[in-house]
């Protein structure tokens, strides 16, 4: 038992959700770096998957849906404040970030940094068990809007800034800024079919075990690639 | 062929078909504006491509296989579907296998049944394909005068670059050039197909 | 340029699916030799009595910036091992003697990394080596002095380090997962292999955990997961649960990840009695059914390693309730050495001689205490951090620690004050 509920903790995948909702006209988009009108908020909802290197999870299972939630408000001069929370009960994760995009025809550029607090909370058989920390990820975008569809690239570099690790009556506290790991995402938004705007994504996580799986409280020192895909519904 | 080589052929081929339909978009958007949904089959001939780790006796790498699919697209950039079918692996057999039980007889087969989330792309009567999902890999084994058939699902995708052209009505025939890999038995195969495509509406 | 993007978008479920590939692919590390046989060709045999007097906490003179301030240097069978604190470092040296100096010759490698290298010591005759050699503890400290290098570089980083105090006499069980180590921390040896229980001791273990199951035909082997797959075994032919195989069909199919085979439990119980000096075997049954098969050959290899002189504890593992229910209902439950995961009232109820709750439950002193009181023992599983191990050292009320580290726990251990 205890072996099939951590492998469901295992799987957790709480990279953040990727997709904005936006409403322009008959467009919507909400990743791509372009800037929309001022004091509007944007909003979507989506689901993750990712799968999760052996060296971590040997036999358990690898790869479960999570669900996101993002959202995304425009406030003057081209900048934006973000909001993201990510779940799958056992590990969360929420963030908040400003996000600064410039346009130059159909090309669309951004930089962008946000912080993320993550928390888990394992109270099961042969579990005791709370873990959180913080992390920020500075990242740099680029899209292009092409038709109807706006395909955006988004590189960010994730630095975890603290982690508690909580077990029973004893606890463990890890305040070592350190790189953890690079993750580029690509992603699709479009008109999948008759004014049903979604987002697909793909991002590719190098990293060294992070929160993801913070319940395998892997030691394994060097960076595994996990992969994920992202697909979300625009409102 | 080494895995690297397959990819390489592969990417080169998907980005001639993406490049294809690139041009196409500018001209010929009406074409790709409404939804259809097509059924296809398609047969031939698969080879796998990994090199097994341990040899044990004769040993085969290539048979029949056949695809089903079921996909379906609008305007969107991406059709999508469902693929499944079948594909044999490998086999080996040895009538006096050296052990350290004496001289066994061995057969064993390995084979798959893939059931695939597709993702799909044509213009010019060019289709790429690529696939994820999972394989049901079926493993029998004789050794020894005992038998045993074993199965499990395995993670694992497909890319296919292939070519069809209308022979009447919604019928279309053609060929196409396939890679499947299951990733978690660390196994890959390249097939050629016949295919026959037919558009439901 | 917008025909590129797009193409290049129109890759992106492809390029999943090439990077799902290369995801499963795991490099494994290369653990140096030194070309030729290095020195040790030109050195004569020394008894491993001789070398167990180097047993010891060492103060690092030079190279704390490798090896951090304090190392355990612990013999073992025929190696030599050095533990560190800093990056959870093993060393493991075969020696010989040229006239009056020893010399050490081994690799290095930082354990929960991939980072290793070649590593020559020496103990020259000033330094003890005299003393050593007449097999009696200086009264002036034992030195070790020596190179390091990275990769299969020669050795060239200078490293001294100089005895301080004996080790701890403590019965602690160090005990080492899966025979040794698992498959993905990219060791010599395949875990639950004969050749990683002989490895056991230098990684620094006096116990080891191995993992059985039952073949189709009621065969106890060594075999960690329900289902075969690549990540432990070469052999295509074999997928699916174990369970499904014959013993015949698993030798003849499939080898361990590293080319071993696939060890049956008395062929493991051989190697611990006839080829090592551990004490304690841990069984992980992996289904009630293993404990009709286990619990003959337990009995079988207490009996020769009392005929053989041996302190050796086997225990038969109960990690579930169904293990439990089956356990008490055999005609030996109660009446021979287990080991139970459960309840407290589990532990009583099936008389085990240890009990071993997870480590995430955090220290449980009060418990622990208790089990002492009853006279048994509590090993806590599975502990591979330095930080989550000092909480159940300070605790002082554990008897053993399971660890995929054997080295760290070993450091951690002895170090502690």
């Amino acid at each position: 038992m205890t072996a099939r509920v951590l492998s469901i903790v295992l799987s957790c995948i709480v990279f953040v959700s990727h997709s904005y909702g936006m409403e322009n006209g008959t467009d919507k988009y909400i990743q791509f770096p372009r800037s929309f009108e001022q004091g509007t908020l944007r909003y979507s909802l989506g689901i993750s998957w990712t799968l999760l290197p052996r060296a971590i999870v040997e036999e358990e299972i690898r790869q479960i849906p999570m669900v996101n939630a993002a959202l995304r408000y425009e406030l003057p001069s081209h900048f934006s404040v973000t909001g993201q929370f990510s779940t799958v009960y056992i590990t969360n994760v929420l963030s908040a970030g400003v996000f600064w995009s410039y346009s130059l025809d159909n090309v669309s550029l951004a930089v962008s940094d946000e912080f993320s607090y993550w928390f888990g909370v394992a109270n099961m058989s042969g579990f005791d068990t709370k873990a959180m920390g913080l992390l920020n990820r500075p990242a740099f975008t680029i899209g292009m809007d092409i038709d109807s569809y706006k395909i955006t690239a988004k590189t960010e570099m994730l630095t975890v800034l603290t982690q508690h690790t909580y077990f029973g009556s004893a606890s463990v506290a890890r305040i070592i800024p350190e790189i953890a790991g690079i993750a580029t995402t690509l992603t699709l938004e479009e008109d999948l079919w008759k004014s049903t705007f979604v987002s697909f994504a793909f991002r590719a996580n190098y990293a060294r075990p992070n929160y993801q799986v913070w319940l395998a409280f892997s030691v394994q020192d060097r960076w595994l690639f996990f992969p994920e895909l992202q697909v979300s519904y625009i409102f | 062929m080494s895995f690297n080589k397959s990819i390489i052929i592969v990417l080169l081929a998907c980005a001639y078909a993406g490049r294809a339909y690139a041009q196409q978009t500018q001209t010929d958007t009406s074409t790709v504006s409404r939804f259809r949904m097509v059924i296809e089959i398609g047969g031939g001939y698969s080879y796998k491509i990994t090199e097994p780790k341990q040899t044990l006796g004769t040993y085969t790498r290539d048979g029949i296989s056949g695809t089903i699919r079921l996909k379906w697209g609008t305007s969107a950039l991406l059709g999508v579907g469902i693929e499944t079918g079948w594909m044999p692996i490998s086999g080996t057999t040895n009538s006096s296998l050296a052990s350290e039980f004496g001289p066994v007889d061995l057969k064993a087969s390995l084979t798959a049944i893939p059931l695939l989330a597709l993702f799909s792309l044509q213009r010019f009567g060019v289709q790429l394909h690529s696939g994820i999902g999972y394989y049901r890999v079926n493993s029998r084994v004789t050794v020894g005068g005992s038998t045993n058939e074993s199965s499990e699902w395995d993670l694992g995708f497909m890319a296919a670059l292939g070519y069809a052209r209308p022979v009447f009505n919604e019928h279309r025939i053609g060929v196409e050039l396939k890679y499947n890999n299951i990733t978690e038995q660390q196994v890959s195969t390249i097939s050629v197909h016949v295919r026959f495509l037919y558009r439901l509406f | 340029m917008r025909h590129t993007i797009t193409t290049l978008f129109r890759l992106m479920p492809l390029l999943l699916v090439v990077l799902l590939g290369s995801c499963s692919m795991d490099s494994g590390v290369n653990i140096p030799g030194f070309p030729s046989g290095g020195r040790l060709t030109e050195t004569i045999p020394v008894q491993p009595d001789i070398v167990r007097l180097l047993d010891g906490i060492y103060t690092v003179i030079e190279g704390s910036d490798r090896m951090g301030k304090t190392v355990v240097v612990k013999a073992s069978g025929n190696t030599l091992s050095i533990f560190t604190g800093k990056n959870a470092g093993l060393f493991v040296l075969h020696y010989g003697r040229i006239d009056s100096a020893l010399i050490f010759e081994g690799s290095w490698r930082y354990t929960q990394g991939s980072e290793t290298g070649l590593a020559r010591f020496s103990m020259p005759t000033e330094n003890g080596g005299i003393s050593l050699l007449n097999g009696t503890r200086s009264a002036t400290s034992f030195v070790l002095r020596g190179t390091i290098g990275d990769g299969s570089s020669e050795p060239s980083t200078p490293i001294t380090v100089q005895f301080d105090r004996p080790l701890k006499a403590a019965p602690f069980a160090i005990i080492a997962h899966r025979g040794g180590g698992r498959n993905s921390d990219r060791l010599a040896e395949s875990e639950n292999s004969l050749g990683i229980i002989q490895l056991a001791e230098g990684f620094g273990a006096n116990g080891i955990e191995i993992d059985v199951r039952l073949t189709s035909n009621g065969v106890p082997i060594l075999f960690h997961d329900e289902n075969f797959s690549p990540r432990l075994v070469n052999g295509e032919y074999c997928i699916g649960p174990v369970a499904n195989y014959t013993f015949m069909q698993i030798r003849t199919l499939c080898t361990l990840k590293n080319g071993e085979v696939v060890p049956t439990l008395r062929e493991a119980l051989d190697v611990v009695l006839n080829k090592t000096t551990l004490s304690l075997v841990w069984l992980d049954c992996k289904s009630p059914a293993v404990l009709a098969a286990a619990g003959p050959l337990q009995q079988e290899y207490k009996q020769k390693a009392i005929t053989q002189g041996r302190s050796l504890t086997i225990l038969l593992g109960l990690s579930t309730e169904e293990l439990v229910t089956e356990y008490t209902n055999m005609h030996f439950g109660g009446s021979t050495d287990a080991l139970c995961e459960l309840t407290l009232d589990d532990v009583r109820n099936t008389n085990a001689r240890v009990w071993a709750p997870r480590w995430t439950l955090g220290p449980l002193p009060a418990d622990a205490a208790q089990m002492r009181a009853e006279g048994r023992r509590t090993f806590v599983w599975t502990l591979d951090q330095r930080e989550f191990i000092l909480p159940f050292l300070q605790d002082g009320q554990i008897d053993g620690i399971l660890t995929n580290y054997p080295s760290l726990v070993a450091f951690e251990y002895y170090v502690f004050q």
